[in-house]
């Protein structure tokens, strides 16, 4: 077996097969999302992401696998700007998709409190 | 009072009995309900002035629909036949009553079924009363010349000026009936009492006359009466939970509007605002995404849903332009913009967030006398931003580019989605980063920026937007040298125009710099380009087609730039690419690098010598 010199993270590895409720309640609420790319233009022009590393190409990539935990961090960073909804060539609702996000996960907690 | 008389009376007495039971409760809720600031300024705005100011605003509003004229006169014909003759035929009937009983005060029902309790008396009154006869029969052709309109507006709302007819729903829909139904009844009551009573108007006396009837039927008269009676009875019962809860809470609402008080994070005034509303039907056609079937987020499915019980639905709360044409061409004035945002804040105002990162004590900024903000969107157009540093080393200012190599957003999109305690976090940082600068004076070409420095940042100093400043050096006769020979049309902002009121600064630059096609322009009628930051729900070829759309407005034939001063409405414009777009920075800093011809630069140099 070749060695690349890295390994990957059993929870880091992409699995799109593996089950994301939230994902699926998102995509329920804004359907675009499936159309992403991952091609990073988002991210790119993000305003928060040099300082804090957040983008709205992770917080798809989060969803998607399910890592919900840094996702809820990764939102609140958020400036809701809606550059990236501008310069998505796939034309997402991205400001939506954000704001159905922060609501998914401000629901879980306060049903949990 | 005989049996059939009390029979007579009851349903319109216990109708009105009800409905001013209901009004006093709401109203005292609701004028409890508003804040302890609101009522405090309710109390300091008591005067004579605000009170003349109120009677007549009631008067031009409620009864005369000026509002209306200016718009539409055919359906400003419609609403002020049915409120202005309905208010007539009170007054005529209640001063026909005392005329005859002598008595001032009396019975409501006194006056209102006075043909029907003065039978066979009227022909010995005189002829004063036959004069009540005819001015009465005038009124009622004018309110039923108004009713005609109405009921043809449901087939053909196109011949009153509306493109789109509102659908109300069931309630409004009974209400309209008992509400149609109570003139032709009043009618045909008067036009029976008179077969069989004789006198009547011209009208009414009239067509009596032409009825011929057996005596013995004359039951048929009272069973008019009856019906009308019920029609009353059955309009006061049931509106106080329709549309037409409008016609008596304007009255209140025009009494806060003139003494300030803003339904902004105020439930009792948001009440009002919303039972205000009298679905008319008039903002469905000023709202640019009623031409696109698939939403229905404007502020007429809004506070319809909303005065529900259900509640308005978080897709028609977030689906909104917030371009404001709606506000402009209300005939009520319901901010419906602020009712919008307080259900924004409520459903989104705990959202969570985190903006330590932006907090950079070890930052320095470089100070300068002028202090320039692109704001996010300028960041996607950085042409404005080149064409603003050449016209400040043009006219050799000290300036400094505050977010050039990183951005910070202003926070209005979060205000915009609801999100009020993350915006005043964003607000903490940015303007603390501003003000590092020290400037003396703070330009913006964003105009979403400058509605939020003005609104809620509190500088020190003045902010003004970058069409300003450039109408300033204008003003100071530092004039570009050449002028672009383009038939320029210019597209007013939301932001700029209907929120800030700057109209005439980038017409007069523009004016100096290309061949201006709309110098004269209309306030607060200017069209959204669809890109709104406000709105949530739209797809992306929508507003495409909402840009489309208002270019298609905008332009002429022989239009060859579209310019424009916000750098949101460029972006969208751009996407449609019907016509080139240009900011107002780039056009007038493109003039400042115009070589004069030869001659015209010898006879410029001679003018500056001679």
């Amino acid at each position: 077996m070749t060695e690349f010199g890295f390994s990957i993270h059993d929870d880091l590895m992409i699995d799109h097969d593996r089950p994301s409720p939230a994902y699926e309640t998102i995509l329920e609420k804004v359907p675009s999302i499936s159309m992403c790319i991952s091609c990073g233009s988002c991210a790119g022009t993000c305003i928060s992401s040099y300082q804090s590393g957040s983008g709205f190409r992770k917080f798809i990539m989060l969803l998607r696998n399910g890592m919900y935990d840094q996702l809820e961090i990764a939102l609140e960073y958020c400036q809701f700007c809606g550059k990236c909804s501008l310069v998505c060539p796939r034309g997402i609702n991205t400001r939506k998709a954000i704001l159905e996000m922060k609501k998914y996960f401000n629901q879980k907690c306060n049903d949990i409190v | 009072m005989t049996l059939f008389k009390s029979i007579l009376v009851l349903p319109f007495t216990l109708g009105l009995a009800f409905l001013f039971i209901i009004l006093i409760i709401n109203y005292y809720q609701w004028f409890k309900a508003l804040t302890p600031k609101n009522k405090l300024r309710l109390w300091k705005s008591l005067s004579p002035r605000w009170i003349l100011s109120s009677i007549l605003e009631i008067f031009s509003e409620c009864l005369l629909h000026l509002r209306i004229f200016h718009q539409k006169k055919r359906l400003w014909y419609m609403h002020m036949s049915l409120a202005f003759g309905w208010f007539l035929l009170i007054l005529a009937g209640h001063a026909e009553s005392v005329f005859a009983t002598g008595h001032i005060i009396s019975s409501p029902w006194k006056s209102v079924f006075f043909d029907y309790f003065s039978r066979g008396q009227q022909e010995a009154s005189g002829w004063q009363l036959q004069m009540f006869n005819h001015l009465m029969d005038l009124i009622l052709l004018f309110i039923l010349s108004g009713l005609f309109l109405a009921i043809y507006k449901r087939i053909n709302s196109r011949l009153l000026g509306l493109k789109k007819r509102p659908l109300h729903n069931c309630h409004d829909r009974i209400t309209m009936s008992f509400l149609w139904l109570i003139f032709p009844a009043r009618f045909i009551a008067e036009t029976l009492n008179h077969t069989f009573y004789g006198g009547g108007g011209f009208i009414t006396g009239r067509f009596g006359n032409l009825i011929d009837l057996p005596d013995n039927l004359d039951f048929l008269s009272d069973m008019a009466w009856v019906v009308y009676s019920c029609a009353l009875g059955g309009f006061f019962f049931v509106l106080p939970w329709s549309r037409y809860m409008h016609i008596l809470t304007e009255v209140p609402h025009i009494i806060l509007k003139n003494a300030h008080i803003q339904a902004y994070q105020d439930k009792g005034c948001a009440q009002f605002h919303l039972y205000a509303c009298s679905s008319c039907g008039i903002c469905l056609n000023s709202c640019q995404m009623t031409s696109l079937d698939k939403y229905h987020g404007q502020t007429y499915y809004f506070i319809r849903k909303i005065r529900e019980k259900s509640g308005a639905c978080e897709n028609t709360i977030m689906n909104c332009l917030m371009c404001g044409r709606c506000l402009n061409d209300c005939p009520v004035r319901v901010d419906t913009l602020s009712i919008r945002m307080n259900e924004r804040i409520r459903i989104n105002n705990d959202l969570g967030f985190d903006y330590s990162y932006l907090n950079h004590p070890g930052q320095k900024a470089s100070s300068a006398k002028i202090a320039f903000f692109g704001g996010c969107m300028t960041h996607l157009t950085p042409g404005i931003t080149a064409s603003m540093k050449t016209i400040f080393n043009h006219y050799g200012e000290d300036y400094v580019m505050i977010d050039e190599t990183d951005s910070v957003c202003c926070g209005r999109p979060l205000f915009l989605s609801g999100q009020k305690q993350a915006y005043f976090e964003i607000i903490k940082y940015t303007r603390e980063r501003i003000l590092a600068c020290q400037p003396e004076l703070i330009i913006t070409s964003c105009p979403i920026c400058l509605t939020t420095f003005r609104n809620n940042y509190f500088f020190p100093v003045p902010v003004i937007h970058h069409t300003q400043y450039l109408e300033s050096k204008l003003r100071q006769g530092l004039f570009p040298h050449g002028k672009l020979h383009k038939q320029t049309i210019y597209h007013d902002p939301c932001e700029l125009g209907r929120y800030q009121g700057i109209y005439s600064e980038p017409r007069q630059v523009l004016k100096n710099i290309v061949q201006l096609q709309n110098y004269t322009y209309l306030q607060n009628e200017g069209y959204c380009c669809g890109g709104s930051i406000a709105d949530h729900e739209m797809d992306f070829e929508d507003k495409r087609s909402i840009a489309r759309d208002a270019i298609k407005q905008l332009i002429k034939r022989d239009t060859q730039l579209l310019a424009t001063a916000c750098p949101l409405c460029k972006i969208t414009f751009k996407t449609s690419g019907i016509i080139p777009v240009k900011d107002i920075a780039e056009i007038f800093a493109e003039s400042l690098s115009i070589e004069l011809p030869v001659k015209e630069l010898t006879e410029s140099e001679a003018m500056v010598n001679n």
